[in-house]
């Protein structure tokens, strides 16, 4: 069966579907206003004439490429091309903005393939117990997950604390607008028929994130000089500019946040939106240098990269044992996975074991790949920083219309395009913070519906939220998390 | 100028009234049965908490305008920046939007990508004919690779 589902990949047609979906997933990536998740839907009809096995590697390549390209633009450009890589903002670009650019590349491409080697060990070794476990979360652990990922915009903005909760609660606000769960009813619509399905959560982060710095540019336009972008531009790397010694110094981050990324990619509805943000509050917070982050330091960035890419291994996880897709990228892959005959599930291992190797062998193989395409590519990528902004700037907008308008073709998306740009404008110039509002655009959703099946269950009791151990754990975490955060912000006000 | 003085105050007086707007709007939202919490109930908690915390900041922000008046504020406003580019890339980026349907997408694309590289050009010497071609090239690179390769549908407008 593993001997089965090597040689199906390893296969010269095998290999070659591995290496063009990886190239592709990471050119999707690396353009703000594409997807992974797009990328996989156009190839989907290209699999139907691929056996089972070259399908699901193709279809899992791209994912892969797309959430490791996903790390360019925001080292580069400060735009997050999916909510997966909205903490690369934080480190990757001041990264750049010293020279770091094509460091802070290796050290994310680098960390990007340990996050998934390990979700595949995870993967591999512990599927069956990780599912086990990942049945037992019902409304009530689900709410209170999300209860404690929204408290870590407390610690998120330890410098400005309400305005982090507002811009949070902003977010919050955005989420309700469109058909609420459980009853539909509509909300906050004005009676717009395209207001119905609510706003879409690429148009609402490339809104917020790449029209404000297109109109900051518009604002600094008289004074930018060709030198500071010159400057940035030539860095050449050596292998992936850092060093065997310095990469040891970062596993212990990078296993913690593997395993956080693991852990919130099998409960399905949470993935990488959250874990990158949640991988990279516990590693400011556990680090023994907590005021460097932000300004910088490999540390933030390799917890998120790891984490990110480690989701993937964790949402394959349920999506094969139990038949339960986390996101929608994982929904296309049950969608191929059924149609190429292979039915997730508990026995999947008896009836398709060999498809379930291929699975495995193709994730390890296309992150290798991706690890050598990028470690000769940085040099090139960081070219991208030479092209002049006022050229690179209005193609950043004219693939982030066209993203926006490819999602439901429709116009009126690229209008929410806008208007996110200039409610992000507006906070910006405010001096709001802009992650908050992501989470609590990501996480509202997910938290009023269990909320409101979990209080439905109980009927209206709230005793099972700290009866249930899983639950209560959480709770306890979000109370010392915020009492941290705010222990933590007295402490530096003094 | 003004906003640098006066930011905190506008950017929590337009959080607060939005809260407000909110919250008010929140009691046409209709409810069903009797669940426990039903469609209103989060719209209502945010609404009280964005209020509540736009007042603070409001207030604070009161409170900080007018100690600044009383010192004579001879600040050196820094760079000011230069507002009109900024309104001209929204209003551009706005008939981006409203002319991709009736224009196409090669035409809008083409125009909008010309004037917006020349609202960022910073000023120094403009060489016409490399935008022009820039622009042209870029428009008519996606567009094909769009269309024909990616198989998505782009609005053919006047020259489709």
């Amino acid at each position: 069966m593993i001997l089965e589902g090597f040689l199906a990949v390893v296969s010269i047609s095998g290999l070659f579907w591995i290496f063009l979906g990886t190239i592709v997933g990471i050119i999707f990536g690396a353009i703000p206003g594409l997807t992974a998740t797009m990328a996989i839907v156009m190839f989907i009809p290209v699999t139907y004439s691929l056996p089972p096995a070259t399908s699901i590697a193709l279809l899992l390549s791209l994912y892969i490429g797309g959430i490791s390209g996903g790390l360019i633009p925001p080292i580069l450009i400060n735009i997050p091309g999916t909510p997966a890589s909205i903490a690369t903002c934080f480190e990757g670009y001041p990264m750049t903005l010293q020279g770091k650019g094509g460091q802070a590349l290796g050290y994310g491409v680098v960390f990007s393939f340990f996050g998934t080697l390990i979700s595949v060990l995870a993967l591999v070794l512990i599927s069956p117990s990780l599912a086990a476990l990942a049945i037992k979360f019902g409304p009530f652990e689900y709410a209170a997950v999300t209860i404690f990922s929204l408290s870590l915009i407390i610690t998120l903005s330890a410098d400005n604390m309400v305005k982090g909760v507002m811009s949070g609660l902003i977010g919050l606000v955005f989420a309700t607008v469109g058909m609420a769960p459980i009853d539909s009813v509509t909300r906050y619509t004005f009676g717009f028929v395209n207001l119905r399905s609510g706003f879409d959560i690429l148009t609402v982060l490339v809104g917020i994130y790449a029209i404000p710095e297109i109109l900051e540019i518009a604002e600094r336009s008289k004074w930018i000089k060709r030198i500071e972008t010159e400057e940035i531009g030539k860095i050449k790397i050596k292998g992936f500019g850092f060093s065997f010694s310095e990469f040891i110094i970062q596993i212990p981050n990078a296993i913690r946040s593997a395993f956080i990324g693991i852990g919130l990619g099998i409960l399905p509805g949470i993935g990488n939106g959250t874990s990158n943000i949640l991988a990279y509050s516990v590693a400011k917070n556990q680090s023994k240098h907590p005021e460097k982050f932000g300004t910088g330091i490999p540390d933030g960035l390799v917890a998120t990269e790891t984490a990110n890419n480690a989701t993937i291994g964790g949402t394959i996880i349920p999506l094969l044992t139990l038949g339960i897709p986390g996101d929608s990228t994982a929904a296309l892959l049950l969608g191929a996975l059924i149609i190429n005959g292979i039915t997730p599930g508990p026995l999947i291992f008896q009836e398709s074991g060999s498809v379930v190797y291929a699975i495995y062998f193709a994730m390890i193989i296309s992150s290798l790949i991706m690890l050598f395409l990028d470690l000769y590519g940085i040099n090139l990528f960081v070219k991208i920083l030479n092209i002049p902004k006022h050229y690179l700037f209005p193609a950043v907008f004219v693939l982030c219309a066209i993203g926006a308008f490819g999602l439901n073709n429709r116009l009126f998306d690229i209008a929410i395009l806008i208007f996110f740009g200039l409610v992000g404008y507006f906070l910006k110039k405010s001096e709001y913070p802009l992650p908050p509002l992501i989470l609590g655009f990501v996480l509202g959703p997910i938290f009023e519906l269990n909320l409101r099946r979990a209080l439905s269950y109980s009927q209206g009791g709230l005793l099972p939220f700290v009866s249930r151990p899983i639950s209560l754990m959480f709770l306890v975490l979000t109370i010392v998390s915020i009492g941290f955060g705010l222990f933590k912000n007295s402490k530096r006000k003094a | 100028m003004m906003w640098q003085k006066y930011k905190e105050l506008i950017s929590s007086s337009v959080i607060t009234v939005v809260g407000l707007v909110y919250f008010i709007l929140a009691f046409s939202i209709r409810q069903y049965g009797d669940a426990v919490l039903d469609s209103r109930f989060l719209p209502l908690v945010l609404g009280v908490l964005l209020v509540v915390f736009g007042s603070v900041k409001l207030f604070g922000s009161i409170r900080q305008t007018l100690r600044q008046e009383h010192e004579t504020a001879t600040m050196n406003s820094p760079e000011t920046g230069s507002r009109i580019h900024v309104l001209l890339t929204i209003a551009l980026m706005i008939g981006y939007a409203f002319a991709l349907k009736p224009l196409g997408f090669l035409f809008s694309t083409s125009v909008y990508m010309f004037l917006q590289t020349i609202i960022l050009f910073p000023n120094k010497k403009k060489n016409v004919v490399i935008m022009i071609a820039v622009s042209l090239i870029f428009s008519i690179t996606v567009y094909l690779v769009f269309t024909r390769v990616f198989s998505l549908v782009l609005p053919r407008g006047i020259l489709g």
